[in-house]
């Protein structure tokens, strides 16, 4: 028994060894921060644009350079996505770690064909982090991907930070990668992306111009350089948030404004909190919506299907209004205000998204399936016809508070 | 001879079961809906009718597995119920290693060759089996502490993000996919063969092992599904492994995401799990040879465990004999034939112990 | 039976040692001296005593002085019997009239006296006696009772073994005055003849493994057992690679502790370390302090231990399979800094690791065996030119230091278990560095199989766990009960066996 253990061991340690050095050394790897893809028409390829983390010389050994722009850029073209980046990788000369990629933006042209087509690539990987959010560019993503900034570890750290903020003020839809997946498996196979689009202000916010794509090491210098040049006097380009991109069957169907994106979150019941305008009395009133609930109820009027929304939340008064607690005339004025104010936007943005585009973007599928399961079965082959057609009644009280208001 | 009690075999039962679960069953076959919460509520009563012939066994031989009674009638007749049932064993076992392999090269290593992979699994649960059966056993209730340890960091970490919009009530609705998921079900049950071989290992009751087994295996199953169900909702039908994927969505802040801990949990387990089909192969050579120390029994072992690793190596790496393989290995069949037919036949055929009093409690 | 790898080679001494001791006493003198062919601390002393020539034989340095003049040779002058013409009724006089020592002995053979004198007994030849009375006037110089140098507690007692059997004997006595407490001495090693103590309740502990633990004591086929780690490996099952059943204690508290659980214990003359059989993976996390603390801190304590084990073993193994095989665990700041890290430095992460860890335990090793003051200049070296300068220099990134540093520390915590973290560690570093976390997790089964498979006497190693045992295990495992429910709850380790849990006991003790 043992000598045969001595012979097959050593052959057994050989294999083994043979087959697994093929590792990739954490330093031969480029650590992708955010990919941009586009999708060029004319020459029927895919564009992948890269910001990976570079390590500045000038940081010091260990630790992260935060004064310098500490990402490159590479991009790769190819017939399919996974091509793209695979040419991109080979540019960069690494092999590309997506653990840390935490921004997929779609081009404007990519988002009219399939999207989970397009995310299936980072989906496949399996180092890719399933939370990674995706947003839509108003041009080429790839203009996105050219401005770094120097808040945060990294540039992209910004622009995540700026959506992940956005969400919880309720002006962003959730953008992971997962929700989006789970939203397109749905009959309507439909999402919702924030929209980015490339503005040029005069901000903090350091432009890149000078260094377009390709080489990675040149793209670095020539946006410090240009940073540190023109942050006082130049415009620069910054990225603003405006609205979302709608899917319905997996393809891009239009725009929605930052209304609509409230009315999402806030009968999807993912708003931490909501802030609108109204007036009150002499001026206008900022009001934040917080705790808000929202149920849908479906049921059948007249062979039709319906849907019933009802809302409610606290709202919190941001200015010192001339109002008096007592003064129940005015507060149920002002409360009247607010509520028309959330029914109307809702109404827009459901007569938009889900009347206009056909879009399931409240997910009223898994409402209906899990309120009305058999009508769900019986119809599920009718269930995008059926959700568009259906009728809606929305129904929202607000509580409002006055605070720091002066007893008259 | 090491024994356990009926507790510690419902726990190795249990982390078998569950790792089958993880790695052997296609993701194809867990599916959005409550179409599978039927299916595996189906098949527990199925599973306990298939595991009837051996509680049978287990009162009428006590303290004995499956083959000393066969060998005692005749060692032709034990060789004869002994062939078909070792063929089934090894069926499942290279089932379990394919798909251990192929889950590692799926969600932790993809740079590794098949053969060496499969070569490594081999090689440490070998050694497991050479350890004994014990041993297993004992390794197996480390393994569940880890899974429950897995399972609440995914629980409190994931509770966010569960919908429960993403259920519905419903009976069966894909008629197709229940009775492929419930023979599915069924066939994952290889515990059956383990608790054949092994039931005379048990100190007292094995029947209660088995009533615990199915039981806990119920309830778990149904947990997980329901937690599938819960968090992923619609693209669970679109994941090959939905524990590995929900985790790797937890942030423990120890590690940014916890797949790589639910991989090692597996394999883990999925080691464990080969140790004990090797462990029961080298107890029916044992059994079937009369001969329980003899270290040509380990010589045996060895050569049964390089033909596995030569087997994994052409039925893996051939995707179409891998698909007829697993068609046929998930329907159901082979099992019944291998931990019904035999034990019945064993029962009814079987050779009691000279001496033995019906029903006597011996100690071996 | 005894293992042939294990044949003794005889002593080949050129007087045979069984020969009787002679009536004459030249003769038995000679025979003596030829024995010990000559050696010069061997003393003989010769005087007439009531006109019967007597020889007291001592052995340099073995025997104290002051106990030799006043013991022996004051009574023998002053009030030795008298009016006796035979020497043999004169040394059975002695030994039943005279209060000389507590321990006296009578030696027949040659080889019986040289030992006796070897062992710091004065002997008496008498002319005309066959045979020889041994009195005990041990007085060899040892070390005094002191503060054990290993498992230093903050609460409990301060005395430690020694090296001296009868004095460690002693202290455990006054630990435990109890009848059932039982201590039988015996010699073992052909040469060596080292006094080896067993100790045990016999209320208490098994009394199958006491008989089989005696059994292999005397059934030892070593010659000189210097060490009690010499033992370990003959008490266990398989030799006890890696994990050792055999637990070792420098604290007499300790020591009857694990007696009153129905343990074994084995003091060993000439080191202060005695042995306690079976030893329970869970015990390398208690120490004596864990009774004096609060239950609850010390359950923290314990928990502490454990997770400093764990990464021990664990830390730098999966630091480098994580590096190289699956960097997406990390946490997003913390791989940017790696990553930074080690883009400079000579050596992939795998050879870092490694180079570090061999490093680290040679300036280890190269601080225990020197002198304290130059084992201060090694710390020195070790911390700022090998820790500062390799990171600084770029040879090494700082992380790896840190982990290897961090390793070092953890596995101080529990130091009864360092040699197997030494080698688990270098095992993980290996197949975390070619197979990544599924590499580390194949050598795991493989260590857990091993683990699991081990039991002695009985009693499985990682019991009250695996398997398991609710009373034990929340009883005194990694939480302890409070002293008021510890007593109600007695458990023996015996309880913990195969057969008491339920499960049939294996291996060897069944045999």
């Amino acid at each position: 028994m043992k000598r045969v253990s001595f012979i097959i061991l050593p052959l057994l340690i050989m294999l083994c060894l043979t087959g697994c050095v093929q590792y990739v050394e954490l330093s031969e790897r480029a650590i992708v921060q955010s990919i941009g893809v586009d999708y060029l028409p004319e020459q029927k390829t895919y564009r992948v644009s890269l910001q990976y983390f570079a390590q500045s010389d000038e940081g010091g050994q260990n630790q992260i350079d935060k004064t310098q722009a500490n990402v490159l850029k590479a991009v790769g073209e190819g017939k399919s996505v996974c091509d793209a980046a695979e040419n991109a990788s080979i540019k960069t000369g690494k092999d590309l770690l997506l653990s840390e990629n935490r921004l997929i933006i779609l081009g404007k042209e990519l988002a009219g064909y399939d999207l989970e087509n397009a995310l299936d690539f980072f989906v496949s990987n399996y180092h890719s982090h399933p939370e990674v959010n995706v947003a839509v560019a108003d041009t080429l993503a790839e203009d996105i991907i050219d401005i770094r900034f120097k808040e945060g570890n990294v540039s992209s750290d910004k622009l995540v930070n700026m959506l992940t903020n956005a969400h919880r003020h309720g002006v962003c839809v959730n953008s992971s990668i997962s929700d989006i997946l789970t939203s397109l498996q749905s009959k309507t196979r439909s999402a919702l992306l924030p929209l980015l689009t490339v503005k040029e202000e005069k901000t903090d916010v350091t432009d890149s111009s000078g260094s377009g794509g390709g080489g990675g090491g040149q793209g670095s210098q020539g946006g410090g350089q240009s940073g540190q040049g023109g942050s006082d006097e130049q415009k620069e380009k910054t990225v603003e948030l405006s609205g979302g991109w709608a899917f319905v069957n997996g393809a891009g169907a239009g725009g929605f404004s930052p209304g609509d994106t409230a009315a999402v979150q806030l009968i999807t019941n993912t708003a931490e909190e909501l802030s609108l305008t109204v007036q009150a009395e002499d001026s206008l009133a900022t009001v934040t919506l917080f705790r808000s609930n929202f149920t849908v109820t479906p049921y059948i009027e007249d062979g039709r299907l319906c849907f019933y929304i009802d809302g409610f939340a606290f709202g919190r008064f941001e200015e010192r209004i001339n109002v008096s607690e007592s003064d129940e005339d005015t507060i149920n004025t002002l409360t009247k205000k607010i509520e028309d104010t959330v029914c109307d936007t809702l109404s827009s943005a459901v007569a938009k998204l889900k009347d206009g585009y056909g879009c399931d973007a409240f997910g009223l599928e898994n409402t209906l399936r899990h309120c009305m399961p058999d009508f769900w079965f019986d119809n599920e082959d009718n269930i995008p016809e059926l959700l568009r057609s259906a009728k809606t009644v929305i129904k929202f009280s607000c509580r409002p508070y006055i605070l720091g208001s002066e007893n008259k | 001879m090491n024994r356990i009690s009926f507790k510690q075999l419902a726990v190795l039962f249990i982390v078998t079961r569950v790792c089958t679960e993880m790695i052997v069953i296609p993701g194809e076959l867990i599916r959005y809906g409550a179409d599978r919460f039927w299916a595996v509520l189906a098949a527990k009563p199925i599973v306990l009718l298939l595991f009837l012939p051996m509680l049978f066994f287990t009162a009428r031989f006590k303290d004995e597995g499956l083959f000393p009674p066969a060998v005692r009638r005749g060692r032709a007749f034990g060789i004869a119920v002994g062939v078909p049932f070792i063929v089934v064993l090894f069926a499942i076992t290279l089932e379990t290693l394919i798909d251990l392999q192929l889950y590692i090269s799926d969600v932790i290593l993809d740079s590794m060759l098949f053969i060496t992979g499969a070569a490594v699994i081999s090689a440490a649960a070998f050694y497991g089996a050479v350890k004994g059966f014990s041993a297993i056993s004992r390794s197996a209730i480390f393994a569940l502490g880890i899974f429950a340890v897995l399972i609440l960091l995914i629980g409190i970490t994931c509770s966010d993000k569960a919908e429960l919009k993403y259920l519905y009530p419903s009976f069966v609705r894909d008629g197709e996919y229940f009775l492929r998921a419930m023979l599915s079900e069924v066939s994952a049950c290889g515990e059956l063969l383990i608790f054949a071989v092994f039931c005379g290992r048990i100190v007292k009751k094995p029947r209660l092992a088995v009533y615990y087994y199915l039981a806990a295996v119920l309830v778990i199953l149904e947990g997980l599904t329901l937690l599938y169900n819960l968090i992923l909702g619609p693209y669970l039908t679109t994941v090959e492994y939905p524990l590995y994927y929900i985790s790797s969505m937890s942030d423990i802040v120890l590690f940014q995401r916890l797949d790589g801990i639910d991989a090692v949990v597996w394999v883990l387990c999925g080691i464990i799990k080969l140790a004990l089909l090797l462990a029961a192969a080298g107890e029916i050579f044992a059994n079937l040879g009369n001969d329980q120390k003899h270290p040509r029994q380990k010589l045996l072992l060895l050569l049964y465990t390089l033909l596995l690793l030569a087997s994994a190596y052409f039925v893996g790496t051939d995707k179409m004999l891998y698909d007829r393989f697993e068609a046929v290995m998930h329907s159901a069949v082979p099992l019944a034939v291998a931990g019904t037919l035999i034990p019945l036949i064993v029962l009814i055929a079987g050779k009691k112990r000279q001496g033995a009093k019906g029903g006597a409690n011996e100690k071996s | 039976m005894q293992d042939k790898r294990f044949s003794q080679k005889p002593i080949r001494t050129k007087f045979d040692p069984n020969t009787h001791l002679s009536s004459n006493l030249d003769e038995s003198c000679t025979y003596l001296r030829a024995l010990m062919e000559n050696s010069s601390d061997l003393i003989m002393k010769f005087a007439e005593v009531g006109g019967i020539k007597i020889a007291v034989a001592t052995c340099e340095g073995m025997t104290g002085k002051s106990d030799l003049a006043n013991l022996i040779y004051r009574p023998l002058t002053m009030s030795a019997p008298t009016g006796i013409n035979n020497g043999g009724q004169f040394l059975e006089d002695v030994a039943s009239k005279m209060l000389i020592a507590e321990e006296q002995k009578q030696a027949y053979t040659c080889k019986d006296a040289v030992k006796l004198i070897m062992s710091g007994f004065a002997v008496i030849l008498a002319d005309g006696a066959d045979f020889a009375l041994a009195v005990g006037i041990q007085g060899y110089e040892h070390r005094a009772v002191d503060e054990p140098s290993t498992h230093i507690n903050l609460r409990a007692s301060r005395e430690g073994f020694i090296e001296v059997v009868r004095v460690n004997m002693s202290m455990v006595r006054r630990r435990m005055k109890s009848p059932t407490l039982k201590m039988e001495l015996f010699s073992v090693g052909d040469r060596s003849n080292t006094d080896v103590c067993v100790c045990y309740l016999s209320d208490r502990a098994d009394p199958q493994m006491i008989n089989e633990i005696k059994g292999r004591l005397k059934q030892l086929p070593l010659s000189t057992i210097l060490c009690s780690d010499y033992l370990q490996s003959f008490l266990e099952k398989g030799g006890g690679t890696l994990f050792s059943q055999v637990a070792l204690t420098e604290r007499p508290d300790t020591f009857v502790s694990k007696l009153y659980e129905g343990r074994v214990g084995i003091i060993v003359d000439g080191t202060p370390f005695a042995l306690i059989v079976p030893g329970l993976f869970i015990e390398n996390f208690h120490t004596m302090d864990d009774y004096t603390h609060h239950p609850s801190f010390s359950a923290f304590l314990r928990t502490l231990r454990l997770i400093a084990f764990l990464l021990a073993a664990f830390l730098p193994g999966l630091y480098v399979a994580l590096c190289n095989f699956n960097p997406e665990l990390f946490r997003g700041s913390l791989l940017l800094n790696i990553y930074s890290s080690i883009q400079s430095t000579a050596y992939p992460v795998l050879a870092e690791c490694l180079i570090m860890y061999i490093l680290y335990e040679i300036m280890r090793e190269a601080g225990l065996r020197l002198p304290k003051s130059v084992g201060h200049a090694v710390s020195i070296v070790g911390g700022l030119v090998i820790g500062e300068i390799t990171v600084t220099a770029g040879l090494m990134s700082a992380p790896t230091v840190l982990v290897i540093a961090a390793t070092g520390l953890c596995s101080f915590a529990v130091p009864d278990l360092y040699e197997s973290c030494m080698i688990l560690r270098l095992l993980f570093i290996v197949s975390g560095g070619l197979l990544g976390l599924f590499g580390i997790t194949v050598v795991s089964a493989a260590v857990l199989f091993r683990l699991c498979s081990k039991s002695s006497y009985g009693v499985p190693y990682l019991a009250p766990v695996a398997p398991l045992t609710l009373k034990s295990l929340i009883r005194d495992s990694i939480y302890r009960r409070s002293w008021r429910t510890l007593t109600d709850s007695d458990v023996t380790v015996s309880e913990l066996s195969h057969q008491k849990s339920g499960s049939e006991r294996s291996g060897i003790a069944n045999e």
